[in-house]
């Protein structure tokens, strides 16, 4: 994978986690699930300020960065506390695998960056009960 | 078309294959290709550790030593506290496999840390390796410690992934940081209290 495929990979995650994050965030109650909104409304927020990041980095790369879907499917029915609780898991759990990638793809400060959201991804995945896994990020492993 | 070849394997072979298959690539990867530098590899030139070694090598040795000495700690926590055991079990068993891993690609006489990295005698840990005096007798104080060393050592392996020549292995790094970050806050949960026999 070349460095811009990684980054456009990556890209083309967090668009889909900023959709999936914006409809979770719609669904949970803050009233009566105010801790899980706002778990879910910071994530929102940072891979809001993700997708922008990778973008501007593509452009650098001089690459046209790739745009996002209309809409996407999500993971499951998504209603439920439980099931609001499992989508927000899975794309944690995507955007560790894109990351990882992008780790290996790109090198310097791009590398560096991916590392950061990499760590990111895995912590925030407890959050939304994963259990800690021995590599985060790596499905073969 | 490299991009192809580099997309994951769809048909899941076995952890263990797996787990074989990308330490003999980083073997292969790490040490080079001529049979020069794979008899230096099995002989003795290994243990000059000088300019000889593969950087990637010298990075690898480092992460293992840094590994080795959280699990040595973890352990020795455990010992010290056993009500603290099934907390800790998890990190016993994630640090078991970066250092199985780990010690797949590095060659014998370099495991320890004794590396052409100028740092190696600062890895992760070193200064709280393998005693179990070393471990308070509080289990909140034990607990920091351990969340200090995981600390440590997520920050460690990010450099590491982050000079690593290889891709692949930087990939590996970086999930083995991540997965010590993952521990720095699992342990932010434990319930010290829960190991407080020996207060």
């Amino acid at each position: 994978m070349t460095p811009v495929e990684a980054m456009q990979a990556a890209l083309a995650g967090e668009h889909a986690a900023v959709y999936v994050y914006g409809v979770v965030g719609g669904r949970v109650s803050v009233s009566t699930e105010p801790d899980l909104w706002s778990r879910v409304r910071t994530a929102y927020t940072l891979h809001r300020g993700r997708r922008d990041q990778l973008v501007s980095m593509l452009r650098t790369a001089e690459a046209e960065p790739v745009a996002s879907e209309v809409s996407y499917d999500l993971p499951t029915p998504a209603t439920s506390t439980e099931e609001l609780t499992a989508a927000a898991l899975l794309l944690e759990q995507r955007c560790s695998a894109v990351y990882a990638d992008m780790v290996g793809s790109t090198s310097g400060a791009n590398r560096q960056w991916a590392l950061e959201a990499l760590e990111d991804a895995a912590v925030r995945s407890l959050s939304f009960g994963a259990e800690p896994d021995a590599f985060p990020g790596i499905a073969e492993l | 078309m490299s991009a192809r070849s580099a997309l994951p394997r769809r048909a899941r072979p076995t952890r263990r294959a797996v787990l074989a298959g990308t330490a003999a690539g980083l073997v292969a990867g790490l040490s080079g290709c001529t049979s020069e530098r794979d008899s230096a590899r099995r002989g003795g030139r290994r243990r000059a550790a000088g300019p000889d070694v593969d950087p990637d090598v010298a990075v690898a040795s480092e992460a293992l030593a840094g590994q080795r000495a959280v699990l040595d700690l973890v352990v020795a926590t455990q010992d010290a506290h056993p009500a603290l055991r099934r907390d800790l079990a998890p990190l016993v068993g994630t640090h078991e496999a970066h250092v199985k891993l780990l010690g797949e690609v590095v060659p014998p006489g370099l495991a320890g840390g004794a590396t052409a990295v100028p740092s190696a005698s600062a890895t992760p840990a070193a200064a709280s390796r393998r005693s179990s005096r070393a471990v308070p007798r509080d289990p909140a104080k034990a607990l920091a410690d351990l969340v200090a060393s995981e600390q440590q050592l997520t920050d460690a392996t990010k450099q590491h992934a982050f000079v690593a020549e290889s891709g692949a292995f930087a990939r590996l790094l970086g999930s083995m940081a991540a997965a010590a970050a993952q521990h720095v806050v699992v342990l932010g949960a434990v319930d010290p209290g829960r190991g407080g026999g020996r207060r």
